[in-house]
């Protein structure tokens, strides 16, 4: 029986502490590891598809179609709005529409809206919104090339986004 | 003993099972990860591709209205049945572009032209019509209006426009009082508050804004025409008059009109290519009668032209009848200085030449040259019936909309 016991008992008070510590320290690891690849996920889920990012890729989607249709005559630069003028038909015989980005309580909205005959625009006629959370908005007209500088802010995530599109009517 | 081997086996298979938990765990997480990090790289690579493909689409369309253009210039006759297109043409960018072109010189032209990289695919269009060069005023280089002019058209409140490819400063200068009743277009990438000088009250009424590339001027062609040499003598009642019919056009040596000579066109289109000099001296006249031929001279000049003050260039009921009297300067004519008495009636198409108007009454028609400098002080009245032209004609240039999918 004696023998026995001697045997059962073979961890002295200073292996065990070692074993525990060791143990502890690996599943701390292990717990800090899980802990931040769920963080690093949750990071380049909001970046891939988070508010921000699902924002940048529509400003840059409408601002690319907007520009590239709109003509070279005229333009009407403000601070943090742009308006742009276009054919609504490759037979127009005159630039009848015009398109207005503008900001306004963090948003990002296109204004659409018909041009007199005189060439002076009316009042909007259909106000689309482009992108939520815009921190700021700047507009830049450099011969035929505009350009678009987003900053986009949702709490979690901030991005700049620049871009800019050629317009190609007379 | 049995006891305690059973209690010994069962933590063993606890911590396997921990451990495999574990891995199980940690191997959903690397893959949600790796999943996360293909989904922006796939979006990345979609964005890129859209781009590519949207810049071969543009390519193409280029591509296509210069081979336009270029056809244009080269064809004395339009043939419609040798448009361009090109299938899958590589460029350097893993993108290809495809375009056709469909139509006729009566219906215009529609240019397709789609662009692809890799899964990506963006198409693009314009609708080309035939525009005409003489739109008012365009010259490769400057525009200076030196003297208080007044723009107008025929019609009143057609469309005007002064047009240069330069993008120098100050390349359009307009005097002060000026009013230009049209647009102004500047040379690409030009900024319109250093190319255009406008002094103070000056209007325009327009837009001003830099073109997206620069109007090609093709050199005129000289249609086939017969040797002639020397003008033939005067009337024989009126030796100092030379009467020219259709049946005269033909190339002559040179055309030099001293005081008291006079040149009348009288009877239907008559074209002339002088390889000399033109010079009408004071008291001369050059003079395209009204009649129901509708006279209509068409001068090519080989070499340079000057009527000088006291001479008279005279087109008969121009209002009604438009512009009959139409300058063409070839690569060899650098200069026409008129400063001729009275109106100008006149579309002057001279690419390589220096352009100076110096009438001492009112101008009326187009300027197309290398440089126009304005003194006359009166109006000028741009004759918008030059804006239909023929595929066929000189001044005709191909110029559309454009839009996409």
């Amino acid at each position: 029986m004696n023998g026995k016991m001697k045997k059962i008992a073979g961890f002295t008070i200073i292996e065990l502490m070692i074993t525990a510590t060791t143990l502890f320290i690996i599943l701390l690891g292990i717990g800090v590891a899980l802990v931040d690849s769920q963080r690093g996920y949750h990071r380049m889920y909001d970046r891939v598809h988070g508010a921000v990012a699902t924002d940048s890729y529509a400003a840059k989607a409408v601002f690319d179609k907007v520009i590239r249709r709109s003509s070279r005559k005229r333009y009407v630069l403000g601070t943090g709005n742009l308006a742009v003028f276009y054919y609504s038909a490759p037979s127009s015989p005159s630039l009848d529409r015009y398109a207005n980005f503008r900001t306004e309580a963090g948003n990002l909205y296109v204004d659409y809206g018909l041009v007199d005959s005189d060439g002076t625009p009316l009042n909007a006629s259909n106000t689309v919104l482009v992108a939520r959370n815009v921190l700021a908005a700047s507009f830049s007209v450099d011969g035929a090339c505009v350009k678009m500088v987003l900053k986009l802010d949702d709490g979690k995530e901030k991005v700049t986004v620049a871009c800019s599109a050629l317009r190609h009517n007379d | 003993m049995a006891e305690l081997k059973t209690k010994w086996s069962r933590r063993r298979g606890a911590v396997l099972a921990l451990a495999v938990a574990l891995v199980v765990v940690l191997a959903i997480i690397g893959l949600v990860l790796i999943r996360l990090g293909g989904d922006a790289r796939v979006r990345a690579a979609r964005a890129v591709a859209d781009i590519r493909a949207r810049a071969a689409a543009d390519a193409g369309l280029t591509q296509a209205v210069r081979l336009m253009n270029k056809k244009l210039v080269d064809e004395l006759v339009w043939d419609n049945s040798t448009l361009p297109s090109a299938t899958d043409e590589p460029l350097h960018s893993n993108a290809s572009f495809t375009y056709t072109v469909q139509g006729d010189q009566n219906i215009g032209f529609l240019v397709t032209a789609t662009g692809r990289s890799a899964f990506a695919s963006r198409t693009v269009y314009t609708r080309l019509s035939i525009e005409s060069m003489w739109f008012g005023i365009g010259v490769r280089e400057y525009v200076d209006v030196l003297s208080k002019t007044t723009f107008d058209t025929i019609p009143a409140d057609g469309d005007f426009t002064i047009r240069t490819n330069s993008t120098e400063p100050r390349a359009v200068q307009l005097f002060p009082d000026t009013y230009v009743p049209g647009d102004i277009i500047i040379g690409p990438g030009g900024d319109t508050e250093t190319v255009i000088s406008t002094k103070k009250s000056s209007t325009i009424e327009g837009d001003t804004y830099a073109a997206a590339e620069e109007i090609q001027f093709p050199e005129p062609v000289v249609p086939p025409l017969p040797y002639k040499g020397v003008l033939p003598p005067g009337e024989p009642g009126d030796p100092n008059t030379i009467v020219l019919r259709a049946e005269d056009s033909g190339v002559y040596d040179n055309i030099i009109l001293g005081q008291g000579k006079k040149l009348h066109i009288v009877n239907g289109d008559v074209a002339l290519y002088v390889t000399g000099e033109v010079r009408l001296h004071q008291g001369s006249e050059l003079l395209i009668v009204s009649n129901a031929t509708f006279p209509s001279l068409n001068l090519y000049l080989g070499n340079n032209m000057q009527a000088d003050q006291g001479s008279l260039i005279i087109t008969e009921d121009h209002i009604d009848q438009g512009t009959r009297f139409k300058l063409f300067g070839t690569e060899t004519c650098n200069s026409i200085i008129l400063m001729n008495s009275g109106d100008l009636s006149a579309a002057i198409y001279a690419p390589s030449a220096d352009v100076e108007i110096k009438n001492s009454g009112a101008t009326y028609g187009a300027f197309t040259a290398n440089s126009i400098v304005m003194k006359n002080s009166g109006a000028l009245t741009y004759d918008t019936r030059l804006l239909d032209v023929d595929i066929d004609d000189q001044t005709a240039y191909l110029g559309g909309r454009w839009w996409e999918d």
